[in-house]
């Protein structure tokens, strides 16, 4: 049942164009986030959009907890989609974790990807971002658990990311208070093992790395960090933007940004 | 008969009129044009003008065509009743035991609307054959036997006709046994209101339907012809169930017995399917004669017909289901739809087009001018001035006005146009020892041209404030005030205070309900601006003192922003009505409480609190049964509040709270993270909807905060938990979006049966993935929700 895939992640291919552009939200959003971006896309790109497995939108009954207990889950989900609606050659855009997750794609599958687009990217969430909010950490992870145990006996689960004082814990728990407990609880688990900085150097296809200038969930740093470390040519923007969110919060400054990446390639005297 | 549960089901029978779908519909905040055309081609011809944009044209179209001759088919009652999926209990007191019997699955299906044909209010004889062919001749008064109940106790029936209680007195020997038949004649009913009254005692097994009361009048009765088949109890119950407009109680009728069942079925003209899309296709065909169709309540909300899988089959299912349509309501965004529905239904005369996404109506400018007084001279004649008493001008600059010497005027009116402009004038005393009449438009004036005034004293001024319904007008339109003085006012009534009262954001809400003082007891409907005291006035204010307009500078925080208090006095202007009981017992209580208080609605900036309402008056409402409260203001102004709750548990207090509009849509904050110090919008609505699970609320309007950058208004995770601990809630209603999962916390309300997304505000979600909520989720938690038994 091709189809499934497709229903399962809320697919929809939108606008006509030989290239294919396919963008992948971060965890806790679902595709609308590239609502601002989209109708920039349709007349030039064919446009695949998807939802995240564990996204509020999507149905928590197919959540494997096995297969999304790692980054892999996700990196196979895209690479299902991409051969679903064969795809065989694609620009990906991924934001924040999943940009991540098109890198570990495109380290099985180089030949799929043209180039990756990442916004808003860490390769290590905890180690970059959140090192100096330990005591914020803990307090989350009591928070999770305490939601998790509410859930599963059925009293309100109260405690919620805004609860916590560091607003990059805030913007980290949001992606993980927007799923149902458990799923929030396995994705927690996973975000705190997953390390992606020694595969960097695998990751082969050109990387457009775009940042926001104040993104207290991932400093500036981390961008540089990427940029030294991945395996083949990269670039790096910063755009004067707030937030973890760029393309929602402030489309007028992100959206041509990622327009003219998506639209140039890196030349060899970029990088 | 001691031990009964009484259930009142309560008619509000209005005369034949127009059925203006619009007016009803707007109480669910539908807005709709009507389209009203004799023939199918020029419904065709509307229906692509719409979908071009041309709707305007043909709402001055109908204009036209609402000609009487072509209002035949659409005479009809107004149902006063709720839209209600719940179709069997007021109260949740009856039961649904019989839901079973049913031959449509209520659970998918529900009724919830209905309009009796009553064409025979309009020409008595051709109607009452009408309806005398329409129903089965064999259908009549139940016998016991068919009784689904066990045993009928009793039936008290009033009729108009002395002549037809010898039938029912016949047929109560047939078929009742043991019970109790009671006949209240005519000259025992209020003849004036044409009122009827019929009762049927029911004891249906060990369960709660005990007594079913009906209280409705029948417009044109039919006078009993000369056939003897007039009076004989089967088409007086035709009659009579044709005439029954609320849909519980009609579905209660048909629960009676099958006959019963099949009399309701045949005399229902009106339909409003609620249920899945995706699950048309098992529509109850069991109402042939409906001839209105209410589709825009199908879930998913918002979701146009030609977004079924097969939309083709679903209009044929339908067209199956309802052969005999005339008009049909459905929601339409685009030309598919429309186009879907006229090639089925081509002999529909009245199609209405529902857009759930209106936008806010920008209120005009006060173009007030001084209109009134366009009558009489354009010059004044100094040579007359002597023998004038009466002058009455208008255009005249004020110097001009100042050189008018008229030692024997005694009126004086001047279309004032403030010419000189005091941009800086902040206090202002008029009493000129002279009446004036027709003041309310200089006022209006005065107020664009002193944008600073502060404090107005007048004397002798009439007409001040004459509001319209709600269209306000005069001094109470003079929103800087915050001191007005009134002596000396001939007309000023009730109406005419509360227009002014109603404009006064910041009158202490205390001070508001100890001016009530006098009339508390008489009050059945209010609303308040909850504007706290400070701490102070509370302590220095407990000596009894009247309200006193005179003392209203005590407030602080006033607002300069006369944009924001435009649109406020546009939105509330009509909330401060109250409805007098003139049966009452008046003054005289020394201990006053609100005992005739049924409905409360609630004005409250963001950030305050809801609790100093008890202290503040509204301390004893043994009666109030539904409360709206309305939260607006920007949450991104504002630091994280002190308290954790907003204090909803004080609501405890009303006993009968059964109904509550929590209205939280204009509160705008951050959606996704908000700068440190703040609050984002999942904590805000935590703070608002913390305590709600301890009142015991069955019904529930909810308007999630949004954000406005991201066009989002979502429930959150901390609002799911909060709304699941509602147990005794029956019916939901979320203005907003959701995820699946927090949806599926829901439920874990038993009790709950009826639960909607309505994405009913400007603008809407793009489309279906630009919301937290798809369709697939939707269904499958309706799917959920269906499933669980129901426990009553």
């Amino acid at each position: 049942m091709g189809s499934s895939i497709a229903e399962a992640h809320n697919v929809r291919v939108l606008g006509a164009g030989d290239t294919v552009v396919v963008l992948g939200h971060g965890f806790g959003t679902d595709q609308s986030v590239w609502k601002h971006l989209i109708p920039h896309l349709v007349d030039c790109y064919k446009v695949i959009v998807y939802d995240h497995m564990g996204a509020g939108t999507t149905n928590p009954d197919y959540f494997d907890f096995d297969r999304y207990s790692t980054l892999e889950g996700f990196a196979y989900d895209l690479l299902a989609i991409l051969e679903e609606f064969r795809v065989h050659k694609c620009i990906y855009v991924g934001h924040s974790l999943s940009s991540m997750a098109g890198a570990l794609a495109s380290i099985f599958r180089p030949d799929l990807f043209h180039k990756l687009i990442m916004l808003s990217a860490s390769p290590r969430i905890l180690e970059f971002d959140l090192m100096n909010y330990e005591e914020d950490i803990d307090e989350l992870c009591g928070a999770m658990e305490s939601n998790y145990k509410s859930w599963v006996s059925g009293f309100a689960p109260l405690v919620v990311g805004g609860d916590m004082d560091s607003v990059a814990v805030q913007e980290f728990s949001r992606t993980l208070f927007n799923m149902r407990p458990d799923i929030a609880l396995s994705m927690f688990r996973m975000i705190f093992t997953f390390d992606l900085r020694h595969f960097l150097g695998c990751v082969t296809v050109p990387c457009h790395i775009i940042q926001s200038s104040k993104d207290l969930a991932v400093p500036v740093a981390v961008a540089e960090y990427l940029h030294q470390n991945l395996g083949g040519k990269s670039i790096v923007e910063v755009v004067p933007t707030e937030g973890h969110l760029p393309q929602l919060s402030s489309p007028e400054l992100t959206i041509p940004v990622l327009l003219r990446h998506i639209q140039h390639d890196i030349v060899d005297g970029d990088c | 008969m001691e031990s009964l549960d009484h259930v009142f089901v309560e008619f509000r029978p209005q005369p034949p009129q127009l059925h203006r779908y619009q007016g009803e519909t707007e109480e669910d905040g539908c807005y709709g044009d009507d389209f009203i055309h004799a023939h199918s081609p020029q419904l065709d011809e509307s229906l692509d003008a719409y979908g071009c944009g041309y709707a305007h044209e043909l709402r001055e179209q109908k204009e036209v065509d609402s000609s009487p001759s072509s209002l035949v088919v659409q005479i009809g009652y107004s149902c006063a009743g709720a839209r209600d999926f719940d179709c069997f209990s007021e109260r949740g007191m009856v039961n649904e035991m019989l839901c079973d019997k049913l031959e449509m699955k209520l659970s998918t299906y529900s009724i919830s609307e209905t309009k009796s044909e009553t064409n025979e209010a309009i020409d008595g004889d051709a109607a009452y054959s009408e309806i005398g062919n329409r129903s089965n001749p064999a259908i009549g008064l139940p016998r016991a036997q068919d009784l689904s109940c066990e045993k009928i106790v009793g039936v008290l029936v009033a009729l108009p006709q002395k002549e037809v209680a010898h039938s029912f007195i016949k047929w109560r020997k047939e078929n009742y046994i043991n019970g109790k038949v009671d006949l209240v004649l005519p000259d025992e009913i209020n003849e004036k209101s044409n009122k009827t009254k019929i009762e049927f005692f029911f004891t249906v097994g060990v369960l709660a339907l005990r007594q079913l009361y009906f209280d409705f009048h029948l417009p044109a009765w039919p006078p009993p012809p000369g056939p003897p088949s007039a009076t004989s109890p089967d088409v007086i119950l035709s009659n009579i169930i044709a005439a029954v407009s609320d849909v519980r109680s009609r579905n209660s009728a048909a629960l009676a017995c099958r006959k019963w069942c099949l009399l309701e079925r045949a005399t229902r003209a009106a339909v409003s399917l609620r249920g899945n899309l995706r699950d048309l296709f098992t529509v109850p065909n069991c109402f042939p004669s409906v001839s209105s169709l209410d589709l825009s309540l199908l879930s998913p909300w918002g979701h146009p017909l030609s977004s079924a899988s097969d939309p083709a089959l679903i209009a044929h299912v339908l067209r199956h289901a309802f052969p005999s349509l005339s008009s049909l309501t459905f929601y339409a965004r685009n030309l598919s739809t429309i186009q879907l529905v006229a090639s089925q239904w081509r002999t529909a005369e009245h199609v209405k087009l529902v857009r759930w996404h209106q936008r806010p109506q920008i209120s005009p400018p006060s173009t007030a001018g001084p209109t009134t007084f366009r009558r009489l001279s354009r010059q004044a004649y100094p040579s007359l001035a002597l023998n004038l008493t009466r002058l009455d001008i208008e255009g005249l600059k004020s110097d001009e006005i100042k050189a008018i010497t008229c030692p024997n005027l005694i009126e004086f009116k001047a279309a004032r146009r403030f010419d000189l402009s005091l941009p800086l004038l902040e206090e202002l005393g008029l009493d000129i020892c002279n009446n004036v009449r027709d003041s309310g438009a200089a006022f209006e004036v005065l107020n664009s041209r002193c944008p600073k005034l502060r404090s107005l004293k007048l004397g002798f001024f009439h007409g001040i404030s004459m509001p319209i319904e709600s269209k306000l007008d005069g001094v109470a339109l003079c929103q800087g005030l915050k001191s007005l003085s009134i002596r000396n006012v001939g007309d000023l009534d009730d109406m005419g205070l509360i227009g002014i009262v109603s404009c006064c954001s910041n009158l202490p809400a205390r001070q508001c309900l100890k001016a009530l003082e006098p009339i508390q007891d008489r009050i059945k409907r209010l609303h308040i601006d909850c504007i706290w005291d400070s701490a102070q006035e509370l302590e220095d204010d407990s000596d009894g003192v009247g309200f006193d307009l005179n003392c209203l500078d005590q407030d602080n925080g006033f607002d300069d922003d006369g944009m924001s208090k435009e649109r406020k006095r546009c939105k509330y202007s009509y909330d401060l009505n109250m409805e007098l009981d003139v049966n009452s017992n008046g003054y005289g209580n020394n201990v006053r409480t609100w005992d005739k208080l049924e409905y409360l609605s609630l004005w409250i900036a963001v950030g305050q609190l809801l609790t100093p309402l008890v202290e503040a008056g509204l301390d004893h409402c043994p009666n109030i049964e539904e409360i709206r409260i309305k939260v607006e203001g920007d949450c991104r102004e504002m630091s994280r509040p002190r308290e954790r709750e907003f204090g909803l548990s004080m609501l405890v207090n009303y006993p009968k709270l059964w109904k509550m509009h929590l209205d939280c849509g204009d509160t705008i904050g951050y959606a996704h993270t908000a700068p440190s110090g703040q609050m984002d919008l999942s904590l805000w609505g935590r703070f608002y909807l913390i305590g709600i699970g301890h009142l015991n609320l069955t019904e529930l309007d909810y308007w999630p905060p949004q954000d406005r950058d991201v066009n989002q208004r979502s429930l959150s995770l901390p609002a799911a938990g909060l709304l699941q601990e509602c147990f005794g809630l029956r019916k939901l209603f979320i203005h907003g979006t959701a995820h699946e999962h927090f949806m599926m916390f829901l439920l874990r309300i038993t009790e709950l049966r009826d639960v909607q997304l309505r994405e009913d505000y400007y603008p809407a979600p793009e489309n279906d993935m630009s919301t937290e909520m798809r369709a697939d989720s939707c269904s499958r938690f309706e799917a959920a929700l269906n499933r669980r038994r129901i426990s009553d």
